[in-house]
């Protein structure tokens, strides 16, 4: 209400400013030149000044009935949506005839769908690998223990490759291509 | 997109390259010969179904000697081995668990030396034993033939050769020919 209010009251002293203004160039035809000029050109500051204050208080009125209109908006259309019984307005939408209007094929491709399976698939299976994988390594492990133990050794295991000749971990297969 | 898969396990990433023990070895050839028995059995009892249905009045699968069919088991295991060991370094059994057999300097191991390599596996399963009594984990099968069982999850993307790799290893190639000899 306020906010209309202040727009209410710009728009007058915007008309105001308007018609002080017009008589100030009427009375400037009228009387003789130079009579007056000092009072014409106060008016005509001040009526600029008040016309420019005018102006920002009726954006800012304007802002606030917008904001307020909005909520307004929002209410009351929540609340008829509350006094709508969905059930009824379900059966009455014809779904049939939306879900036919909607390009399947295209929304599939637009998700990617097979990918998404894809990575979830993999993504599920190489962890279920991974995780025989190191509870066997584990296992490795505790089995050359236990036998070290037996045997009664200090010096731990030496696992490690010695690479002198062309690498072969890792490098994959070679293909060519035309 | 890169196959590569992140190791989760700060261990196993630790152990990727290193010497595999024995239970992982043991479970990989298990698994082999698991395999290996079920293509056995499914070819022959396809094929002599197959033979009846085209062949004779009746379908029975009849039961061969027993020689047979240890010879026949044997021949295939040595073959499937080899032929795994002797390309890509690993068979089904060693995909599965992330292993691959290598030549004991690293290199790739070659079909001669697969085949040596798998004629004494199939032969005799106990040489995998001594995995668990070596300090370098290696059974009697890596000891006499100089090979290694690793681990090895992820092998990196095949190098994909294009004509351009191959006219710049031609040239260096052409260069190291056309060199005047004692230079």
């Amino acid at each position: 209400m306020a906010g209309t209010a202040k727009v209410g009251v710009s728009a007058s002293v915007l008309v105001a400013g308007e018609i002080a203004s017009r008589s100030v160039q009427v009375a400037r035809v009228v009387l003789p030149t130079g009579m007056g000029e000092g009072v014409f050109e106060t008016i005509e500051r001040q009526v600029k000044g008040r016309e420019q204050e005018a102006r920002r208080s009726e954006q800012q009125g304007l802002g606030d009935v917008a904001s307020a209109a909005e909520s307004v908006l929002n209410r009351v259309v929540v609340e008829i949506v509350d006094m709508l019984d969905m059930e009824q307005l379900i059966d009455h939408v014809p779904i049939d005839r939306v879900v036919a209007r909607v390009d399947l094929p295209a929304v599939i491709d637009a998700i990617d769908l097979s990918g998404v399976v894809r990575e979830a698939t993999t993504g599920l299976s190489g962890e279920s690998v991974d995780g025989l994988r190191s509870g066997l390594m584990g296992m490795d492990t505790w089995s050359a223990r236990v036998v070290d133990k037996i045997l009664r050794r200090k010096q731990p295991r030496d696992l490690s490759i010695h690479t002198t000749g062309t690498p072969s971990m890792g490098t994959g297969a070679m293909e060519m291509l035309p | 997109m890169s196959r590569q898969r992140e190791i989760r396990n700060q261990r196993a990433q630790e152990l990727q390259g290193q010497r595999a023990g024995f239970v992982s070895r043991a479970v990989a050839s298990g698994i082999d010969v698991l395999l290996v028995l079920c293509v056995y059995v499914g070819g022959y009892v396809i094929g002599s179904i197959a033979w009846d249905l085209f062949f004779s009045q009746s379908v029975a699968v009849s039961v061969p000697p027993h020689w047979l069919n240890e010879s026949l088991v044997w021949v295939l295991l040595v073959a499937y081995l080899t032929a795994g060991w002797g390309t890509a370094g690993r068979t089904f059994g060693k995909q599965v668990m992330g292993l691959r057999v290598i030549r004991s300097d690293g290199s790739r191991l070659r079909l001669p030396r697969a085949f040596l390599r798998a004629f004494l596996c199939a032969s005799f399963f106990p040489v995998l034993l001594w995995a668990l009594l070596d300090r370098r984990n290696r059974g009697l099968e890596d000891v006499a033939f100089g090979t290694a069982v690793a681990y090895d999850w992820f092998p990196e993307e095949p190098v994909t050769l294009t004509l351009d790799h191959v006219e710049a290893h031609l040239e260096i190639e052409a260069r190291t020919v056309s060199r005047p000899i004692g230079s």
